[in-house]
């Protein structure tokens, strides 16, 4: 099985005694309103997905990664996980004290006690070019760093009460999928991150992997999302059908990441590949500009900054491209297939979703099982509005 | 902020062994001997940890129980 990044999976999560301590005593402590993604950190941190962090990051950490792309310990990290505060909340902390992480719902639930060591300003500036190589506010990434408050505040946290998704049942931790892939005998896993239904172009490259692979492991990112985009349970129900139809029984496994997209390319295609190997995976599957946006990345950056963490402990793979080649009758890749230009059918997203949308089968580039079961959501929640 | 002082630190090596590291640098794609030794004594001690760290056990028994009832009810598990 391959190590926990760093050496040692964290598991922050408070025993029941403590839970109802603190629960009991929850007015004692100060408290911090947090929104649903750095929830998504808490949970990240404490059931071992961020490991070796025990906590939101301090300031050698902090700067530590955007100068280094690596923690002050030398364990290679490259997207600061931060919590943000503003003055008047940083002025009534100090490092030692203890607060609570609070739901940013009507109704408060308690998230997380943090143990607060540090507190300090930052420069957002070498923070945004380090991490984004752009400072452009019009950049997801960028704006949202732009938008964060002028504190941040680092320790360790301990989650108190896990606040479940809807997709709760395929939300597996690191500890269980571990067990998993151990359980089912598996040396070798390829992790497949995606944010979409899958296409024959996405099934030719989840079998390629499996084909040097013990198991394949389809992990795709939950949470905050784009109007227009496919929702969570669309394409959770597309890949199971995918998976019943199309699969080999017992080599694959669906669950979910739950995780704020920073649209940082290479440096945060690092941080998937690093979540993955926390997963148990020892394989990761590395697209076209894999989670960039606009044309802020060339395609290929992703896959090239893998060469400056030799010692990363999980192998990418690499996709250049794949598309559908009428000379050769089947999806390939353009290290596999020989023919110009005028052979290859991109598959392109636009077209299959507008198909989708009107009850069409986009035969050409999906499975008919799989386009089948997105249509029965033709007219509730296709797509996030 | 850090300053460089706090970023690199200098280690004295062997004039020999720089050398022969410096007469390997253009066959590799390393700038610098300090960034090929870097690179070297990483890679080095990601095995050494990862030797003492395989020798660890990965559940507990009251752990394993746990996880697989919980994949079982999932189903994850047959």
């Amino acid at each position: 099985m391959v190590e926990p990044h760093g050496g040692r999976l964290v598991e922050r999560v408070c025993g029941e005694k403590t839970r109802r301590v603190i629960t009991e005593q929850a007015r004692e402590f100060q408290s911090l309103k947090i929104n649903a993604d750095l929830i998504k950190d808490v949970k990240n941190i404490a059931f071992g997905v961020f490991s070796p962090l025990e906590g939101f990051q301090n300031q050698a950490d902090f700067l530590s990664v955007i100068s280094h792309a690596r923690l002050a310990n030398d364990v290679a990290w490259t997207i600061p996980i931060v919590l943000d505060v503003d003055e008047a909340f940083a002025s009534t902390i100090k490092p030692g004290d203890e607060i609570l992480l609070v739901s940013d719902d009507k109704i408060p639930v308690i998230v997380a006690k943090m143990a607060i060591d540090d507190k300090y300003s930052y420069d957002k500036k070498p923070y945004i070019t380090s991490v984004f190589k752009t400072d452009d506010p019009k950049h997801p990434g960028v704006k949202a760093v732009l938008d964060k408050k002028p504190f941040l505040i680092g320790g360790k946290i301990e989650l108190i009460n896990e606040i479940k998704t809807d997709f709760a049942k395929y939300n597996l931790k690191p500890k269980e999928t571990r067990f998993l892939f151990q359980k089912k005998g598996w040396k070798t896993v390829a992790a497949f991150q995606t944010r979409n239904p899958p296409h024959l172009g996405h099934e030719y490259v989840q079998k390629a992997a499996l084909t040097v692979c013990d198991g394949l492991l389809i992990n795709p990112v939950i949470g905050k999302k784009q109007p227009g985009d496919f929702t969570d349970e669309v394409i959770l129900a597309s890949y199971e059908s995918l998976i019943e139809h199309y699969y080999v029984k017992n080599t694959c496994v669906l669950s979910t990441f739950e995780t704020e997209m920073h649209y940082a390319g290479p440096k945060e295609a690092i941080h998937h590949a690093i979540a993955r190997k926390n997963f148990g995976c020892t394989h990761f599957i590395v697209g076209r500009d894999h989670a960039g946006v606009g044309n802020y990345y060339g395609p290929f950056e992703a896959q090239e900054i893998f060469n400056q963490f030799p010692e990363l402990g999980i192998t990418p793979i690499n996709f250049r491209a794949f598309y559908k080649c009428k000379k050769c009758g089947a999806v390939v890749s353009d290290k596999i297939c020989p023919h110009g230009p005028e052979f290859q059918v991109d598959f392109k997203g636009r077209v299959v979703r507008q198909m989708l949308s009107e009850g069409k089968i986009p035969v050409e580039e999906m499975r008919p099982e799989v386009a089948e079961t997105i249509i029965k959501f033709k007219d509730k929640n296709l797509f996030v509005k | 902020m850090t300053g460089p002082s706090d970023v690199f630190k200098d280690v004295k090596i062997p004039a020999t062994l720089y050398n022969r590291i410096e007469k390997r640098l253009p066959k590799t794609e390393f700038k610098s001997v300090s960034e090929y030794i870097t690179f070297l004594i990483r890679e080095t001690l990601e095995s050494i940890e990862k030797e003492e760290n395989s020798k660890k056990k990965d559940f507990t028994p009251e752990e394993e129980k746990e996880i697989e009832k919980r994949l079982r009810n999932l189903g994850y598990i047959d």
